[in-house]
């Protein structure tokens, strides 16, 4: 199969968040539509039923780099939360998520998502306590991080 | 805009999804604010403004911005979360997976579903969509969404796998400790509720209990069950199904009745009553292997979508075997005397285990299915073969399919 260019790739997924995937369990877009170059997206996690992060609404911030969908996207989660894959700063560790630790290139930001909320959910983690809601990781900036790490 | 409306040309039309299936189309100037939004969608749905939560790409939507703000364009949709409710009331769930709102409203509960652990209560559809904001154990009173393969009541791989999985005994222990979903359970069914206190106490009754997170037990009514070919029962129907309230207290007969070596029929109130001191000592293959070759049991009854959770009302209503059914003999063995006396219909010898399978449904999967489909093609899963098998396994539950494709059970 072609390889789908990072912009197209990045087009359908915008018009796929914004006419709203499945149940609303997750949900992305473009932090700024202007944002022609699609670095910057947001993205919400709803906190799955019976755990710890029930009835919660995550923010979480999400850089596209350049090299997207090749590598994975920097991920970071603006609401405070405790989980084993996400660091101090709020950054996701792709290799703390099993299902996703080997990146592929048909991921998208949906499956990485559906992914943060399957490992919240599982038996591990579902019931690790969390921290109050309304609590937020340190503003960082985002591309100079992912510039960094060569994203 | 060609269609130009009372208010002004510049109105966008938005999709608002909601919990239980619940969607919305809403036209509103853009240069109103959330709250206004809000507004207009507690006029046409149930849920209070004060509980909307509203979501649009990734952002939560606040109050006093004005919906311009969030650059939402004609035909987007947004996703409405509700906040979390006071105290657990199922009416409210209830009502809300029937309100169907505007004309956009699409209710997949028009679908026929199979029998399935959890569908019993779950009031929506889709477990996820109104569980999110209900206290454990009502409308989230399924305690396998969410968890890989639970709902995959067929495959007894994924069966299998969950029956080591302490999370899941240890959930299905803590469902049965509240009373509050005992309550649930009994208060949504006149069958139970009719037969009064008792089914509370039995269901709260250790032995129950036990019953009910012994792995052991669980896995072999599981086998029981697939060497019986009985899937469509499903997995509740049998953990239940065969679960008989008044056993311990008429046991006596319950030798004599699996011995005479008549096919219990299926009206016989007392085929095979709680024998607790009829241990068996087959092994429950085998008797799964015996059963497997008997006709099914023409025993059809309208998929009561309790009757696959307990089983008192599944023998109650289908009128099947109202006192078949627990006897320990039988769960692990079904022994000698009942297997072989009620070797003409195996549905009646094992109580509930067969005797809700629900009418086939002949349509194509693709038909029956065709909401979930859609919904797993909008999340980029394309395999439709992948897809219907997993919903299949899962009696149509989203969520619990995207967890059995995820998982790779079905590779």
């Amino acid at each position: 199969m072609a390889k789908v260019p990072r912009s197209f790739r990045l087009l359908s997924e915008l018009e796929h968040g914004e006419k709203g995937i499945g149940d609303g369990s997750c949900s992305y877009g473009l932090k700024d539509s202007d944002d022609i170059a699609m670095y910057e997206w947001n993205g919400t996690i709803l906190g799955p039923p019976h755990s710890a992060y029930e009835n919660r609404i995550f923010s979480l911030s999400i850089y596209c780099g350049d090299r997207y969908p090749d590598v994975p996207p920097l991920v970071k989660f603006e609401s405070k939360i405790t989980l084993p894959c996400v660091d101090q700063q709020g950054f996701v560790n792709f290799a703390r998520i099993a299902s996703i630790s080997n990146w592929r290139r048909d991921f998208t930001l949906e499956t990485v998502l559906v992914e943060l909320r399957r490992d919240m959910a599982s038996p591990s983690n579902r019931k690790t306590p969390q921290p109050p809601e309304g609590t937020e990781f340190p503003p960082v900036d985002l591309q100079t991080i992912a510039r960094q790490r060569n994203l | 805009m060609s269609d130009q409306t009372a208010s002004s040309s510049s109105d966008i039309t938005i999709t608002v999804k909601g919990p239980s299936e619940l969607k919305l189309s809403i036209t509103i100037s853009p240069e109103k604010t959330v709250s206004d939004l809000k507004e207009s969608i507690a006029s046409k749905s149930d849920v209070e403004k004060e509980r909307q939560r509203l979501i649009y790409s990734g952002k939560v939507l606040k109050d006093e911005d004005a919906i311009s703000t969030y650059k939402i364009q004609n035909g987007h949709t947004i996703h409405m979360v509700k906040g979390a409710a006071k105290s657990a009331n199922p009416s409210t769930s209830t009502s809300t997976s029937t309100r169907t709102g505007s004309g956009s409203t699409s209710q997949s509960s028009a679908l026929p579903r199979l029998p399935q652990m959890g569908t019993g209560l779950n009031v929506g559809s889709n477990p996820i969509d109104n569980v999110e904001n209900i206290h454990h154990g009502l409308a989230g009173f399924n305690p396998f969404a969410g968890q890989p393969g639970l709902n995959n009541m067929f495959d007894p791989n994924a069966m299998t796998g969950m029956m080591n999985n302490p999370d899941f005994l240890q959930s299905m222990a803590d469902m049965m400790a509240r009373p509050e979903v005992l309550d649930q359970i009994i208060a949504s069914n006149p069958q139970l509720q009719s037969m009064g206190p008792q089914v509370r106490q039995m269901m709260q009754s250790p032995f129950f209990r036990q019953m009910m997170s012994n792995p052991e037990t669980l896995r072999t009514m599981m086998q029981m069950q697939s060497s019986m070919g009985g899937g469509q029962g499903g997995f509740g129907g049998g953990m239940g199904g065969g679960f008989n309230p008044f056993g311990a207290g008429a046991g006596a007969g319950a030798g004599g009745a699996g011995q005479t070596g008549d096919a219990a029929p299926p009206s016989d109130p007392f085929p095979n009553l709680f024998a607790p001191n009829a241990p068996s000592t087959n092994t429950p293959s085998t008797t799964g292997g015996n059963n497997a070759q008997q006709p099914r049991s023409p025993t059809g009854q309208p998929p009561n979508p309790l009757a696959s959770l307990f089983g008192p009302g599944a023998g109650g209503a289908g009128g099947a075997n109202p006192f078949g059914g627990f006897d320990p003999s039988m769960l692990f063995g079904a022994g000698a005397g009942g297997a072989g006396g009620q070797g003409g219909n195996p549905f009646a010898g094992l109580g509930g285990f067969g005797s809700p399978p629900a009418p086939r449904d002949e349509r194509p999967p693709e038909e029956i299915y065709a909401t979930q489909l859609g919904q797993l093609n909008a999340m980029g899963l394309w395999d439709a073969q992948k897809n219907i098998r997993a919903l299949r396994s899962t009696g149509g539950n989203v969520e619990a399919a995207i967890e059995l494709i995820f998982s790779g059970q079905l590779d």
